[in-house]
């Protein structure tokens, strides 16, 4: 048993789990939204247009919460279910194991949104309206962005519930702070703080909303970077170099390696005070 | 002020031939210019003709100006002015005078295009206008600019690389029309004018479309203001302290701000096709202004403005208005309100901009309304669109097809080997 069988097993039991579905069915409904957001006339100046402004928009509501709720509760049925007491006494690391738990979750998710993206981009290319392959790949990539940061967080917080009920508040809970309580508890805090303090803190905060993080710099990247106004110019242009790409790649990559990682050692230290 | 110069290709005899065929020349004279490089300053104090037979280059280095028109009645026809200078505030064409007509010239320019100071009923039309396009915008001059004068005519221009492409300061009833300016710093600048008449222009890939500032009764229709966008200040079209200005036909496409309104009062902005924007209309301290049948579609956000409740705005189609029509009137019986929560908070404190478009501010929006009296508001917005959207026709893409399908498979297969109950695990 390694990390590739519990992969696969944990493909078929997210495909058994009713909440894939459901997710499913709605992420569907969403995508097939893309087709009636008029577009307008497209610039080829940049592809951060109406429709990727408020696609973005509608998948930061429903993604992240999708992610971290099948992500913690997948992760806390395992303790509850008592199939990790199982697994326990076979020689199963605890690194195998969560790294298996991951990948395999990362590519449920991953059918999910291709399935919504895939039907919607085949009914708008036979419509012929709507959407380009560009702003497809450039929503699936943002999406899977999303994925990869939020499952990190996901296993974190299915290892560190107690039970199921823990697990699902505690989601509920990261996901309103990233997504929906943020800009406004940042606007409230901040307003206390120090004028000049206000833009650098917010440009190091960004980096500790994975939701945030997908958000600036996925618009930033489509081109629409100057929407953020004069204020954040150097910053942008700084991250138009490929400096300040490889910076991004690294701080995403810590996020997963940090969550992913402090999940493990979290998991193996229940393991051994079991 | 004379800087007399060598002639560049040494082939035209003595050291200024042009200059000495126009001292030559009687007034009413048309003289036509054989083809060769000729060494500028030019002057010209007499009304007399000027054309280029073949290519005809006037050049002039480090030089004040390079061309200078000091008389009435000229005419300049297919010349090519180069005005090379490490000074920018230097003139390739300087115009002084009444009843010019300047066409079809080229000029390439280190410092302004065409000057007209108190030059009046000329026309200048169908020149190339080139700046230094390895200067930054601000090492640049304008392409045209007009001081103190009245009654021009600047049609069929395209003017690039240049500071802003038409200057006009302290000039009435000039026509602007059916030029094009790209990359540039403005396109259009009015500065104080009366009476102008911008029409049917281009402006491409500039910080501003048109910039019109403290000017009365200006005329602004059928232009296309497009792709305004790389720069964090860049609009379609700015009205700044404007008063009496007539909007009206205008295309303002794909702009980080399509129409920015500040401080100007009793203008008429109708049936414009504001379209694919960051921001559709942005309006601050604007008030009077009747801002009707126009049409807001695919703007990323259709509307913020601020201080700006007191203006006739009516019968516009936005896009994303949830209207309710139960007369049956083609108009929404339920108005639309630009929120002006957002717009505030970015005004007090600009590095909150950073949520533009951010889930959590959609949200909180939406639950704290406040006194929507002080909103701008269309009080009986269109249902449907007021103008034909000459919508880019995508044909079916391959690209698209093929990623779509692979995307679908890919879910299908996963979804199959997941659901599939054989050789459990």
């Amino acid at each position: 048993m390694d990390a590739l069988t519990i992969m696969k097993n944990e493909i078929k039991l997210g495909f058994r789990n009713p909440w894939a579905y459901s997710f499913l069915g709605i992420f569907t409904l969403l995508s097939l939204s893309m087709l009636i957001i008029q577009s307008g006339p497209v610039s080829d100046l940049n592809q951060y247009t109406k429709t990727t402004g408020t696609l973005m928009n509608l998948i930061l509501y429903l993604l992240p919460l999708m992610t971290l709720l099948l992500g913690a509760l997948s992760i806390t049925s395992e303790k509850e279910d008592g199939r990790w007491h199982l697994l326990s006494t076979y020689p199963l690391s605890s690194f195998s194991f969560i790294i298996g738990k991951y990948a395999g979750m990362f590519i449920v998710l991953t059918a999910i949104i291709s399935f919504g993206f895939g039907l919607s981009g085949l009914i708008g290319s036979f419509l012929g309206q709507g959407l380009s392959l560009e702003t497809l790949l450039w929503i699936f990539v943002f999406s899977m962005m999303l994925i990869l940061l939020f499952l990190g967080l996901a296993v974190w917080i299915g290892a560190a519930s107690k039970n199921r009920w823990q697990a699902l508040t505690i989601s509920v809970g990261v996901w309103f702070l990233l997504v929906l309580a943020w800009p406004i508890l940042l606007i409230a805090v901040l307003s206390l703080f120090p004028y000049a303090s206000i833009q650098p803190t917010l440009e190091i905060l960004v980096f500790f909303n994975p939701a945030e993080l997908v958000r600036i710099f996925v618009t930033l990247y489509l081109g629409g970077g100057h929407i953020f106004g004069p204020a954040y110019y150097e910053w942008i242009e700084w991250f138009h170099q490929p400096f300040g790409v490889l910076f991004l790649v690294a701080v995403s990559m810590l996020w997963v390696l940090g969550s992913v990682g402090l999940t493990i050692w979290k998991w193996e230290r229940k393991r051994r005070h079991v | 002020m004379y800087l007399l110069l060598l002639p560049v290709d040494g082939s035209a005899e003595g050291q200024n031939e042009l200059q000495r065929m126009i001292d030559e020349a009687t007034p009413g004279d048309v003289l036509t210019i054989p083809s060769g490089h000729y060494t500028g300053p030019i002057v010209i104090s007499k009304p007399i003709t000027l054309k280029g037979n073949g290519e005809v280059v006037v050049q002039g280095n480090n030089l004040d100006v390079v061309v200078y028109i000091a008389a009435d009645q000229v005419t300049l026809e297919g010349l090519t002015i180069e005005h090379q200078s490490k000074d920018k505030d230097t003139m390739a064409v300087l115009v002084e005078g009444d009843g010019h007509q300047l066409t079809g010239l080229t000029v390439q320019t280190d410092g302004y295009g065409i000057v007209l100071r108190d030059a009046h009923q000329s026309e200048i039309t169908k020149n190339t206008i080139k700046g230094n396009a390895e200067n930054e915008r601000k090492d640049r001059q304008n392409g045209i600019d007009l001081f103190g004068s009245h009654d021009n005519v600047i049609k069929g221009n395209d003017i690039s690389y240049v500071h802003d492409g038409v200057y006009l300061e302290r000039s009435e009833d000039n026509d602007i029309t059916d030029n094009t300016v790209t990359h540039s710093r403005y396109g259009y600048h009015l500065m104080f004018t009366e009476g102008t008449r911008l029409t049917e222009n281009i402006s491409e890939q500039n910080v501003t479309g048109a910039m019109v500032m403290g000017t009365r009764g200006t005329v602004v229709s059928h232009n296309q203001f497009r792709k305004q966008l790389k720069h964090v200040f860049a609009q379609g079209l700015l009205l700044y302290d404007v008063l009496h200005a007539e909007v009206h036909h205008n295309h303002i496409h794909a702009n980080l701000v399509g129409i920015f309104i500040q401080d100007s009062q009793e203008n008429k902005i109708y049936q414009n096709e504001v379209a694919a924007n960051y921001i559709g209309v942005q309006m601050l301290n604007a008030k009077d202004n009747h801002i009707y049948e126009n049409q807001f579609v695919a703007n990323v956000v259709s509307a913020q403005a601020q201080h700006s409740s007191n203006n006739q705005v009516k019968e516009n189609y936005w896009d994303n208005h949830m209207g309710l029509d139960l007369d049956g009137d083609e108009r929404s019986d339920i108005p639309y309100r630009a929120d002006p929560f957002f717009y505030t908070i970015v005004k007090d404190t600009p590095a909150f901009q950073i949520f533009f478009q951010a889930p959590g501010m959609t949200f909180l929006e939406n639950i704290l309304k406040s006194d929507t009296s002080l909103w701008l508001e269309d009080a009986a917005p269109r249902k449907h669109p007021v103008l034909d959207m000459d919508e880019s026709s995508q044909s079916v893409s391959i690209g698209l097809l093929a990623f779509s399908a692979l995307l679908l498979l890919f879910s299908m297969y996963i979804i199959y080997y997941g659901g599939k109950r054989k050789n459990e695990t």
